[in-house]
């Protein structure tokens, strides 16, 4: 034990740095510190004897005074702080401020008790600490707290709540009241789920995770919440915390994300059902190939149109099933469309399993590497396209032949005056030359020559006409055409009706099928004739059209230079209503059985196709007038070779002999002349069999002339075969008819053989000859 | 008095001062290296001596934010208060130096009253018992009390301010762990104290260099 | 043999106390003052000086710093460091530049211990 002097303790008593204070039993001050002294601003000399309520007055230390009582009559000791006892006595700091103080009274030496002691301490700085600290870490708590929007509740052990935080009243839309200090159960619809949590949570298990509730605000409206909860203590006493996240929101769209994908998932499977039945169900033949044409996947359609089954389709490409003639075309195809997002169209035919070909109309597309191909089936189609062109070919020879029956009457007539002439001429030379009278042979002669030659043209122009041709445009001179036809026309028209005829100068050339257009414009004149039946005035008439904008829109073509034929009468005229109708095919105003009424729809055809129009211009009982428009062309007609002059025949080599076989004696005594004018030698036959004879002997024989229609079960051509077995270098002229050269064809002529049609000029008969022999 | 405080001692009794206020600085920065740990530097480059209206002036135009002060009262021939000042700011930043280690800012809070007062008494305390034991008298020296205010409420604490109270002001640099945290020390006490320094440091000044504080007074 | 000593302190009142402790000790040696690191510079390299009195605490570079320049200038010179600043770091600083640290208030008896120990090596060193 330490022993200090009273100088010592003195001096210690006013060193200390905390409070003392002596009180007598009648709780007067019998002394107190430097300390004190300075900090309550009292001596001790001043304090010396009087009381703390004396010193003190108005201050509530009841407290103080009931301990200090206590001391002294029974000894205790008290222990008052400041927090439970704030400003117990009105001290100050050395900067003179409130000086925060515990109190600690004690009784002083043994019973009785006849001092007090009072111990003082400055706790400013703690307490200013603590307060700080803990005003911050409220300001922190509260700043995460009351401005989070998840409702934050602290509940005791027992489970009632304690601290809600603003959200939660939001969220629940309970008041403040009717949270803290009850139990949370009466939020969640299944109370005994939070119970089950509640409990892991206060067994202090930390690795629980977020569970979902349904709960129920105050109103009654289902909200969703994620509920988290964790234990924590404090001083050892047991809270949770929960964190209650309204999830309502995030779950509604949850459901509504799984019923969208429900529903999804069902239009995927509609839509792929769909995709399927239409691959299944479609006629049309579709496929996925690589770009190497290798098949990969292919719809029934395949087997349905083609009989193959898929197994021998797939895996391999479908050259084996394309036709020889367009084989590789697939393959082709597919290259064209190597790069992607190419595609490409053609015609295929295929073979079915049955060894006929289909023609499939092909669209391929190349996607993603890979050539995803539809196939139509045309074959029908193209077999009705190709009767109809057919049938519109027959149509046009039809309509032609119609055209030509028509002309029949008049053509007999003419025939019948020209070889009137002939016979006429001929009998007057036999009475001239009985006669002695050689003076007007000549005239004769040539009246007679005349009329055979023109007869031989009109025949020629028949036969030119009638013959079937495949539409075949050319550069047409409409001039030369219209008269060349004139002929015919008049011969059409017939006496009681004047044709004049005017062809502009410097016509313009036409692209046009010259057959065509003579037929149309032989139609024309026919129904012109037809309209005049007592007889009238005809015109046709070719001029150089050009057509600005307003004309051309008028009459439905482009502007441009147009080459116009027309041809006009004076008949009974049409009305509008047949005008309408004029260029409908089979529409007629003319009787039963006379005209099958495709003439002008024909004709109308024939313009369009040409690239031109067709106009009527009509009144009733003012006649007609029928343009035909067609388009100028820039290149000039071809003429035809002009037919030889007979004073330039050839004339023949020395020796030169010639076979002649024809059964009509007058074609042969006519060519045996010429021949004989020509210095040829000529030997006849009647038919084939005496003409092998000759041909099979050593006769020099250089040129078979032979017509090809001979009697007698063997014909000129079958001659000229058996002929060129005896003597294969053996020339020959066929004689033959305009049809039958058609029949015939080009390849029916070898080396050395020529044809001459019938009628011919003597002087191109020769020629022929001539040419034949000098080869 | 007409004459300004800074006229109240001669330029050797304030160059005796201030050598006594250096001594006593360094001193303490071998108390704070042991307390921190690592190299304390503690420098006072001058002293002067300003009224209190001229000392909350000079501190109030330099540091603009609030104030932490560690204040002390001293009793004995010379009487008055000490305040060791730093800018708010500051504070934090001495604690850590202090502290060292990267402490949480919770921590940094908790111990900032503590070591504010122990940092401060350290200070203080080296300077008025250097200068007390130099001037060979004693001083009672209170216990540190951590003010926040700015100038105006330091210098202006109860008891209230009397005229021709005078205060030492001294600027003082204060480094530690590669931390600038540079204050204030003033130091108020009332002409009487300071008639007695100024006694007192003539006696020094005389003991010191054998000739008198005055003697040197003309230009050398 | 009067000797030549170097006081380096800002402090007026330091330099005369100092000057009055070698008086004490060594009437007959001289000396030069300075005021900072500068001007202690500037007067060494003018002045030969034997040994060197440096205060720690001044302005611009401290005792130490000073004390390594005039060792440049003039090795093996005896210096000696004075604070009251007596941390470890600075006595060992001190110490590793082969300066002697002294504490301040200087006392006779400390100052007059490093001069004598100054005065042996300085003989030393001549002969």
């Amino acid at each position: 034990m330490i022993r200090l002097e009273i100088e010592q303790l003195v001096t210690a008593f006013d060193a200390l740095d905390s409070g003392i204070v002596v009180l007598d039993c009648d709780q007067r001050i019998v002394s107190w510190n430097y300390w004190f002294a300075s900090a309550s601003g009292i001596s001790a000399d001043e304090a010396f004897g009087k009381t703390f309520d004396e010193l003190f007055p108005g201050r509530p230390i009841v407290r103080l005074t009931t301990s200090i009582s206590d001391a002294l009559s029974v000894g205790s000791s008290a222990f008052l702080t400041y927090t439970l006892n704030p400003d117990l006595l009105p001290l100050r700091t050395r900067a003179s401020l409130p000086l925060i103080h515990n109190v600690a009274v004690r009784p002083l030496g043994q019973r009785p008790y006849s001092h007090c002691l009072l111990q003082i301490s400055d706790v400013t700085g703690a307490a200013h600490r603590e307060r700080i600290l803990r005003e911050r870490q409220n300001a922190r708590y509260d700043a995460v707290v009351e401005s989070a929007s998840d409702a934050i509740l602290t509940l005791d052990a027992t489970g009632l709540v304690q601290f809600a935080n603003s959200a939660s009243f939001r969220e629940t839309s309970f008041e403040r009241a009717e949270l803290v200090g009850r139990p949370l159960d009466h939020l969640f619809e299944e109370p005994e789920r939070w119970q089950e949590l509640w409990v892991k949570v206060l067994s202090g298990d930390t690795s629980l995770r977020a569970v979902e509730f349904v709960a129920r605000r105050k109103d009654g409206s289902r909200i969703f919440l994620d509920v988290s909860a964790s234990r924590w203590l404090s001083d050892g006493r047991v809270f949770v915390t929960a964190i209650l996240r309204d999830i309502t929101e995030r779950h509604v769209a949850e459901e509504a994300l799984h019923e969208l994908n429900a529903s999804l998932e069902q239009r995927v499977a509609d839509r792929t059902q769909e995709r399927d039945r239409i691959w299944q169900v479609s006629r049309d033949m579709l496929g996925v190939a690589t770009t190497d044409g290798t098949w990969i996947s292919i719809n029934p359609a395949w087997t349905t149109l083609l009989g193959w089954l898929p197994g021998e389709i797939r895996g391999k490409t479908s050259e084996w099933l394309e036709h020889p003639h367009n084989r590789h075309k697939m393959r082709d195809a597919f290259a064209s469309v190597a790069l992607p997002e190419q595609s490409a169209e053609f015609e295929s035919s295929f073979r079915t399993r049955d060894g006929e070909y289909r023609i499939l109309s092909w669209t391929a597309v190349n996607v993603d590497g890979l050539l995803y191909c539809v196939a139509r089936d045309v074959t029908e189609q193209r077999r009705q396209q190709d009767a109809l062109n057919n049938a519109e070919d027959a149509l046009r020879q039809a309509q032609k032949m119609e055209a030509v029956g028509q002309l029949t009457g008049g053509l007999a007539h003419d025939f019948n005056n020209l070889l009137t002439g002939i016979s006429g001429a001929l009998e007057l030379l036999q009475i001239r030359i009985s006669q002695g009278r050689h003076k007007d042979v000549e005239r004769y002669i040539s009246t007679a020559q005349g009329a055979a030659n023109r007869a031989a043209a009109l025949t020629h122009r028949l036969l030119a006409f009638s013959r079937r041709q495949t539409l075949d445009p050319k550069a047409t001179d409409v001039n030369r055409l219209v008269r060349s036809m004139t002929d015919l026309i008049n011969n059409t028209l017939g006496p009681e009706i004047e044709v004049t005829m005017t062809t502009a100068p410097d016509l313009w050339t036409t692209l046009v099928d010259p057959n065509q257009l003579e037929n149309a414009l032989l139609n024309l004149c026919i129904n012109s004739r037809d309209a005049m039946p007592n007889g009238g005035k005809l015109k046709i008439e070719t001029a150089n059209r050009t057509l600005d904008a307003a004309e051309a829109f008028s009459v439905e073509m482009p502007l441009g230079d147009y080459v116009c034929l027309s041809v006009t009468d004076t008949g009974t005229g049409m009305s509008e209503e047949v005008v309408q109708r004029a260029f409908d095919p089979f529409y007629t105003t003319k009787p039963l059985g006379q005209g099958t009424g495709l003439g002008l729809s024909m004709i109308y055809g024939f313009a369009k196709q040409s690239g031109g129009q067709v106009q009527i211009s009509s009144a009733l009982g003012r006649g007609s007038t029928i343009s035909l428009f067609l388009p100028r062309h820039f290149e000039q007609e071809k003429t035809a070779k002009d037919s030889t002059d007979f004073s330039l025949a050839p004339r023949a080599g020395a020796g030169e002999t010639v076979l002649i076989v024809d059964d009509e004696p007058s074609v042969r005594m006519l060519v045996a002349e010429v021949l004989g004018e020509l210095g040829y030698t000529a030997i006849e036959s009647a038919d084939g069999a005496s003409a092998l004879q000759v041909l099979r002997s050593d006769t020099r024989i250089d040129l078979l002339v032979t017509d090809v229609g001979l009697p007698g079960g063997m014909n000129g051509r079958q001659l000229a075969d058996f002929g060129r077995i005896a003597r294969p270098t053996l020339k020959i002229l066929f004689i033959t008819g305009y049809a039958e050269k058609a029949a015939m064809g080009v390849d029916g002529l070898d080396k050395g053989m020529s044809i001459v049609t019938k009628p011919f000029a003597m002087e191109g008969l020769a020629a022929r000859m001539r040419e034949l022999l000098q080869r | 008095m007409t004459a300004g405080p800074t006229e109240l001692l001669n330029e050797l009794q304030l160059d005796a001062l201030t050598e006594l206020v250096n001594i006593g600085v360094s001193r303490a920065a071998s108390s704070l290296r042991e307390l921190v740990g690592s190299q304390v530097h503690l420098s006072v480059p001058n002293v002067t001596l300003e009224t209190r209206a001229g000392a909350i002036a000079i501190l109030a135009k330099r540091e603009i934010s609030n104030l932490v002060a560690v204040h002390q009262v001293f009793e004995g021939d010379i009487t008055g208060r000490a305040l060791l000042i730093f800018p708010e700011t500051k504070s934090l930043e001495l604690v850590r130096a202090i502290t060292g280690g990267d402490l949480p800012l919770e921590d940094i809070i908790e111990l900032e009253q503590e070591a504010l007062a122990e940092t401060g008494n350290i200070l203080l305390n080296s300077c008025l018992a250097t200068i007390a034991n130099m001037l060979q008298r004693s001083l009672k020296m209170s216990l540190p009390e951590v003010l926040r205010g700015n100038a105006a409420t330091f210098f202006s604490l109860a008891p209230p301010p009397e005229a021709g109270d005078v205060v030492m002001f001294l600027y003082i640099n204060f480094a530690v762990r590669e931390r600038d945290i540079s204050g204030y020390i003033a130091m108020i006490m009332d002409l009487p104290s300071l008639t007695a320094l100024t006694h007192l440091l003539n006696e020094f000044i005389e003991r010191s260099t054998g000739e008198t504080a005055h003697s040197l007074d003309d230009p050398a | 043999m009067p000797y030549k000593l170097l006081i380096v302190d800002d402090s007026k009142l330091a330099r005369m106390s100092a000057a009055k402790a070698l008086n004490a000790l060594y009437p007959d040696w001289n000396r030069i003052e300075a005021a900072n690191a500068d001007e202690a510079l500037s007067l060494a390299k003018q002045t030969p000086f034997d040994v060197a009195l440096l205060d720690f605490n001044m302005p611009g570079r401290d005792g130490l710093e000073l004390a390594a320049e005039l060792l440049a200038l003039r090795p093996s010179t005896p210096l000696a460091v004075v604070s009251a600043n007596h941390q470890e770091e600075i006595v060992g600083r001190a110490r590793a530049i082969g300066a002697v640290f002294l504490m301040k208030p200087l006392n006779e008896q400390a100052l007059g211990a490093f001069l004598q120990d100054a005065v042996r090596r300085l003989e030393q060193g001549k002969a």
